[in-house]
């Protein structure tokens, strides 16, 4: 579905490389963890796949269903099928939920309005009206956001830390939010997130450290490599960890 | 039928911007049509007088909502010219008597524009607790070949209210000066809004609204909304002035300016004479932010269609 | 007595909007009017002091709004001004040099000028105009001097005739309404 080869990413208006040599692969229907601390480029590799501005790859490839994606726009790679919910979603002035994640569908199927809001929890007689704006709380605009990308119904949806930002009764709602979606779209995702619990989830992860890959593989292989690497002489709280208690 | 009264292009350009045609277009719906200098169709109803007189190129006209009156139903005017060029003038007042209430939609539909000037005196005048609320949605056509100069003076009662609004977000623009002042007295309520998008670089936008709070705890609100596209040139002054106690006031402008040679300013003014009173403002310019761009473009939107969503939310 | 109010460009005081100039494209962030001018019922303060002083109970009544129809036979709508907004109005045209008190009014400090004086006006620029043409036609001057030059013209006649004692220097500026001129001119008339 998704293929990195070999992305090195030095942003504009940077001498510094962000990413380095980045390779791994993405499934069809596959829930693949991008795991690693702050400041790994975890994002960075989100925005390149994404194709936003100041993210192309210095060096290396980036293919989607098998096609050299690499130098096509943020239009081009969204109309293919990939899309993005960010981690701090946007907030639009004048415009409602139902406008934007309609903006989302091109096949003039208007129900998927309502399902999408329902998938996420959000009632559609209440929030399709409502404005996307300042009203919503923190953990209203994430369930907007991944409505919204769900409606498109794309091959696959690149997820930036959805669980970032939220106490732990919505988390857990989250949660189960991501299982219901890969239940009923079969859409793959790419999750990003540093959390153990979302990435639990993962059939497949993989480790960005200082802007390499570590490890890929399955989660427990890969949160493993992440406990080695921050070298922890002592067992933490991770159900994976390798270290002695 | 509905030919006659208006000529079809300016019937397509009322639905175009949002107005229910089949409901102007019924027999008992309080109206006033002009097409050109000649009036097509009057409809009063029980207190609304309705008087008109064709001049050489336009009309001057009065609508009276006549003391204690109610009108539920918006009552629609209509003045269009569809000709490429040409004057039309225009020549109301407005008069809103004390403790009645009406709704007015106009319609000012300029559909093949190419060299065409359209200037509107306007006088309205509200009594004692009476509300007036005056939507003006218009249409310029595709060449950026109108001139539009609409000025309205307002008096606003004791404890009366006057919303009015002000859109062109279909179409070009051409050249676009509009001047309102409103004299707000004792108690009363005013609320002004204009929204203009000028898509291209014949397109000259420039609105000064001016509410004078001359009355005793008068309260009003400009927003001025506006987004200067492919060149577009726009220019909006918010004036509020607070003369009175207890006065208080806020002007907002918010403009969108994106494309190179697009230029927005945005004056706001505020001034006070008497200490007990307060008048704010706020002021921002700018272009779209990458990020709103960017999840619309995530979503397979073109980088136009993500700016003209952006731009019509904001307006 | 016909008494009309003059400043730059435009015989009738009550159109004050000099720079909505529709047919130009001068822009406007100038307030090339003083802010004083911009609201109405100031202006209209102004064009009843036009007549002679006025006391604040004669201003009070002669403010008074009104609309009434173009067409239709019905009475229209009045009001007066209120008397605190009046009275901060005249407390700031006061302060700014517009008006001074004087016995119990108000004076108008802008000086007006009848039909009669706007006639002898004309003849007396016809007279200069021609002359003053004929001098820069024989000189060769450059079209793009002119403006400077008549500017540069117009000060040092009056600074000559100030001198003399013969001529009021407030005289310019009722020809060219400018702020700066003007309150430069009330400071030194308070004086």
């Amino acid at each position: 579905m998704l293929r990195l080869k070999k992305v090195t990413i030095v942003p504009a208006n940077s001498s510094e490389v962000i990413v380095n040599d980045v390779s791994f692969t993405v499934r069809e229907r596959e829930i693949h963890a991008l795991v690693g601390p702050n400041g790994s480029g975890k994002s960075s590799v989100a925005y390149a796949i994404m194709g936003l501005s100041g993210y192309h790859p210095r060096q290396g490839h980036i293919y989607f269903r098998d096609q050299d994606i690499t130098d096509l726009s943020v239009t081009e790679r969204a109309r293919l099928g990939l899309t993005l919910a960010w981690q701090e979603p946007v907030r639009f002035e004048g415009i409602t939920i139902g406008e934007y994640i309609k903006a989302g569908i091109h096949d003039g199927d208007g129900q998927r309005v309502q399902e999408a809001l329902a998938l996420v929890g959000l009632a559609p007689d209440q929030y399709a009206t409502r404005k996307a704006d300042a009203s919503l709380s923190g953990g209203e605009r994430k369930r907007v956001e991944l409505a919204a990308v769900v409606a498109m119904r794309p091959w696959l949806m690149i997820l930036d830390e959805p669980d970032s930002g939220l106490d732990i009764i919505v988390y857990d709602e989250l949660h189960e939010m991501l299982a219901r979606i890969r239940r009923e779209t079969g859409t793959a995702i790419l999750l990003i997130t540093h959390r153990e619990e979302t990435g639990d989830m993962a059939d497949a992860a993989t480790l960005l450290w200082k802007g390499q890959v570590l490890k890929s593989g399955n989660f427990a292989e890969v949160m493993q490599a992440y406990c080695q690497a921050i070298g922890r002489r002592e067992r933490c709280r991770s159900k994976y960890c390798p270290m002695p208690s | 039928m509905s030919q006659q009264i208006l000529p079809y292009a300016i019937l397509e350009s009322a639905r175009q911007v949002g107005f229910d045609v089949e409901t102007m277009l019924q027999p008992d719906t309080p109206k006033f049509f002009l097409n050109f200098n000649r009036i097509t169709a009057v409809k009063e109803v029980p207190g609304l007088i309705l008087a008109g007189r064709e001049l050489e190129n336009g009309v001057m006209a009065d609508v009276i909502v006549t003391r204690g009156t109610k009108i539920k139903r918006p009552i629609h005017l209509c003045f269009g010219v569809v000709p490429e060029d040409g004057v039309q003038e225009v020549v109301p007042r407005f008069i809103i008597e004390d403790e009645a209430e009406a709704l007015i939609l106009a319609h000012c539909s300029f559909p093949r524009a190419r060299n065409l000037t359209h200037r509107m005196e306007a006088q309205v005048m509200l009594g004692r607790d009476a509300l007036f609320f005056y939507e003006e949605r218009h249409y310029h056509g595709p060449y950026s070949g109108a001139h539009v100069y609409p000025t309205f003076e307002v008096d606003v009662g004791p404890g009366s209210r006057f919303e009015t609004v002000f859109s062109l977000t279909h179409g070009t623009v051409g050249d676009l000066v509009i001047f309102l002042d409103v004299y707000a007295h004792e108690g009363a309520k005013v609320e002004a809004v204009a929204k203009v998008y000028g898509r291209s670089e014949k397109d000259r936008v420039r609105i000064r609204d001016g509410v004078f709070l001359e009355g005793r705890d008068a309260s009003g609100v400009i927003r001025l909304r506006a987004a200067a596209t492919g060149g577009g040139d726009v220019l909006m002054m918010g004036i509020t002035e607070a003369n009175a106690p207890g006065a208080r006031g806020h002007v907002d402008c918010k403009e969108i300016v994106q494309g190179a040679h697009s230029t927005a300013r945005a004056i706001p003014i505020v001034r006070v004479t008497d200490d007990r009173a307060r008048v704010t403002h706020e002021a921002a310019v700018g272009r779209v932010s990458q990020k709103e761009l960017d999840t619309l473009m995530a979503r397979g939107l073109t980088e136009q269609e993500a700016v003209d969503m952006i731009v019509k939310g904001m307006l | 007595m016909d008494i009309r109010y003059r400043y730059k460009g435009m015989p009738r005081f009550k159109i004050l909007q000099p720079w909505y100039e529709h047919t130009s494209w001068e822009p406007w962030d100038e307030e090339r009017v003083s802010w004083l001018l911009v609201n109405r019922n100031r202006r209209l303060i102004v064009q009843a002091l036009a007549y002679g002083p006025l006391t604040l109970d004669e201003l009070r009544e002669r403010l008074r709004i009104s609309l009434t129809p173009h067409l239709a036979d019905r009475d229209g709508l009045s009001y007066n001004v209120s008397p605190e907004v009046l009275v901060n109005h005249l407390q700031a045209m006061e302060h700014h040099g517009l008006i001074h008190r004087q016995g119990g009014g108000y004076v108008l400090n802008l000086p007006v000028l009848t039909l009669a004086d706007q006639e002898k006006l004309r003849l007396l620029s016809d007279e200069l105009g021609r002359g003053l043409a004929e001098r820069l036609r024989q000189a060769g001057t450059k079209s793009e001097w002119l403006d400077p030059l008549l500017e540069q013209v117009t000060t040092t006649a009056l600074q000559m005739l100030d001198e003399t004692g013969d001529w009021e220097t407030y005289r310019r500026w009722a020809e060219e309404y400018d702020a700066d001129a003007y309150r430069t001119w009330a400071e030194a008339r308070k004086r």
